[in-house]
């Protein structure tokens, strides 16, 4: 499979007046052609801002993109993202109402992309947007078009999202948690619309979520990161049949399940808080609520060790490795 | 025993005044409403935006007044005895809106026994100490402001204010949609803990279903405004008789890739309150509508439940 996104040790730098924040934090991932690439993990885990950098969109002062290399289709990321953006990788955010402009008509601010892009003429451009409304099985795009915002749901608005994102074919989409505000059986109907546009236009998807749910319907593989670093990359059966890391672990057991046999039983949740990324703690970030840490933990930075065909960041499968530091000290 | 009755409890909200000022229009937020909660059980309303789970638990607090119908609590109209909103109080859902920042742990968690004269300062201040301890934060948490918390801290704090008064049911409204995941399954083990240590009743409200079959006892499944399916929570969820039902347990997103769902499940959206449908409330998308459903169904007993559904006229017997 080719590869249509490669990120090596991307890190996201914020100068605060309190301190330096990093999050994401020397992360490295990639994204094959019409692969789904979820990334998993609770509120500062450092997924959005990942998916942020991609696109160019973190404001400098006081954020700082560094990547060893952060390539699209052989262009650098780091240095055209401007030129890219809104083309060939395309974003849908969380809640649409703050994305589409509230005093502009649905129908011009489709029109816009497609002129502003693609050097269409008003009348193809409307054209165009019809047409990809349609295979996206939005009902009466026609009508659609001199309607504002407002007058739509919110599940109706995100699928204008999803088809505004599409209108240039872009080879990678970014969604950032796109069905967390909406109510389940509207969530449903959505996945169900990324799973047929997957089909439909040969994309790319990265999809971001903190739904374990969401990411057992969606993804091919999985990232799950934890306070700004990734803790395991793999393919999204072995995340859920046989996960590495302790904190998959956790998550995992964190869900509360529809079965009747684990009714009323308590669920395994994961000690503590999510720490401050300010003073994050020291070695693996994961530690102070890890069930399984051991002395090297709280001490040394776990590097990637391959489990199969997973990718984990655990000290707990590189017990060799972990014991020649501690006698090299 | 039941604590809490509610019977045939309606809810209208004006919506457009004619130019005398008289209301003319009114949006129906909840319609015909009846249940009952035992002492010591978990009650959970479930629902999509819009269905009127949220006004249910005001008006069991007080909030608002009904426009129809009675609460009862421990067979009396509540509000007769001065005592019944300290034994009923209310948890919701973003503890950054419910907390007062502008004042410490300590006085937010105080503020009930003081407006009830309960205790003297150092009584009080014992009482606050030992409450901290029973929902899991640490004794020095008392001097901090709410922005010095973390969400699941903050939503401990509310916790800890709804128990000072020593209530005896607890309306929670979405208390755990706030919250991360790992930091979800801690507050829904404290709930449970909690409701053990002060034999608590809970009258739970949640979009959730993983939610519902973790922490109730029953359930009443809502669309705008109406009681769809209602019965103990191991039939509702794992034999669900109402096509609502069916399909918003379908809707889960199951954590299991070998699951994944293959078609669309539940066609359209929720009808606007403002004009819900003739007829069943559920028939613009019920996969299952045919011509009795132009007719609104009542709640009929089936088995140990109830359900609102023509396709159970007979008593059960029709195939589902």
């Amino acid at each position: 499979m080719s590869l249509v996104l490669e990120v090596e040790d991307l890190t996201v730098e914020f100068r605060l007046p309190e301190g330096i924040l990093r999050a994401p934090d020397g992360i490295s991932f990639s994204v094959g052609e019409r692969e789904v690439l979820g990334i998993v993990g609770e509120s500062g885990s450092g997924k959005s801002v990942t998916a942020l950098s991609l696109m160019g969109l973190i404001p400098s002062p006081p954020g700082k993109v560094k990547a060893a290399k952060m390539e699209f289709l052989g262009k650098n990321l780091l240095k055209e993202a401007e030129k890219i953006r809104g083309k060939k990788i395309s974003m849908v955010f969380q809640n649409p109402l703050n994305s589409l402009n509230p005093s502009m008509k649905i129908g011009a601010q489709l029109v816009e992309v497609l002129v502003n892009h693609m050097n269409m003429t008003k009348p193809e451009a409307k054209e165009k947007s019809i047409e990809i409304m349609k295979n996206l099985g939005i009902p009466s795009p026609e009508n659609l078009m001199n309607r504002y915002p407002f007058e739509y749901s919110g599940g109706m608005r995100q699928r204008i999202m999803i088809a505004m994102a599409m209108l240039c074919n872009p080879k990678l989409l970014i969604a950032d948690e796109p069905t967390t505000a909406l109510d389940v059986t509207i969530q449903s109907q959505i996945l169900y619309l990324f799973r047929e546009l997957k089909k439909e236009f040969e994309t790319s998807l990265i999809f971001i979520t903190h739904d374990l749910g969401v990411i057992a319907q969606i993804a091919d593989r999985v990232m799950v990161m934890y306070a700004g670093k990734q803790v395991e990359n793999a393919s999204v059966e072995d995340i859920f049949r046989n996960p590495k890391h302790p904190y998959t672990f956790g998550l995992l057991d964190s869900v509360p399940k529809l079965i009747p046999e684990k009714r009323k039983e308590r669920l395994l949740s994961i000690k503590g808080n999510v720490p401050g990324l300010l003073e994050p703690p020291t070695g693996c970030r994961f530690h102070p609520r890890c069930s399984k840490a051991m002395k090297i933990c709280s001490e040394k930075e776990p590097p990637a060790f391959s489990v199969g065909s997973s990718t984990v960041w655990c000290w707990l499968y590189g017990r060799e490795v972990a014991n020649n530091e501690v006698a090299g000290n | 025993m039941k604590l809490l009755e509610i019977r045939n409890l309606t809810k209208r909200f004006p919506i457009e005044d004619s130019i005398f000022g008289k209301p003319v229009k009114f949006l129906k937020a909840v319609d015909d409403v009846s249940f009952e909660v035992d002492k010591g059980g978990v009650f959970s309303l479930v629902g999509e935006s819009g269905s009127g789970k949220s006004t249910i638990a005001r008006l069991i607090c007080g909030a608002y007044h009904a426009t129809s119908g009675e609460i009862l609590y421990k067979g009396n109209p509540i509000g007769r005895t001065k005592t019944d909103y300290r034994n009923i109080q209310m948890i919701f859902q973003d503890p950054d809106a419910s907390l007062n920042p502008r004042k410490n742990v300590f006085s937010i968690i105080e503020e009930g026994l003081r407006i009830h004269r309960l205790g003297s300062m150092r009584e009080r201040r014992e009482k606050v100490l030992t409450i901290l301890d029973s929902v899991g934060l640490d004794r020095s948490t008392i001097k901090k402001f709410p922005h010095e918390l973390s969400g699941g801290q903050k939503q401990r704090v509310s916790v800890a204010r709804s128990l000072i008064l020593q209530p005896e049911l607890l309306v929670l409204d979405e208390p755990t949609s706030a919250l991360d995941v790992s930091v979800q399954a801690q507050m829904l083990n404290l709930l449970g803990d909690l409701q053990k240590e002060f034999s608590l009743t809970y009258v739970f409200i949640t979009h959730d279903l993983k939610i519902v079959s973790q922490i109730s006892d029953h359930v009443a499944v809502l669309y705008l405004g109406n009681i769809m399916e209602i019965g103990p929570v191991d039939q509702i969820i794992d034999s669900p008789l109402h096509p609502y039902t069916q399909g918003l347990l379908e809707s889960v997103p199951q954590p299991d890739p070998s699951k994944k769902a293959t078609n669309e499940i539940l066609r359209g959206e929720i009808p606007s309150p403002v004009n819900p449908p003739k007829g069943c409330p559920f028939i613009t998308r019920c996969p299952k509508a045919f011509e009795a459903c132009t007719i609104k169904p009542e709640l009929k007993l089936v088995g140990d439940r109830r359900v609102r559904c023509h396709l159970y006229d007979t008593g059960g017997n029709s195939d589902a």
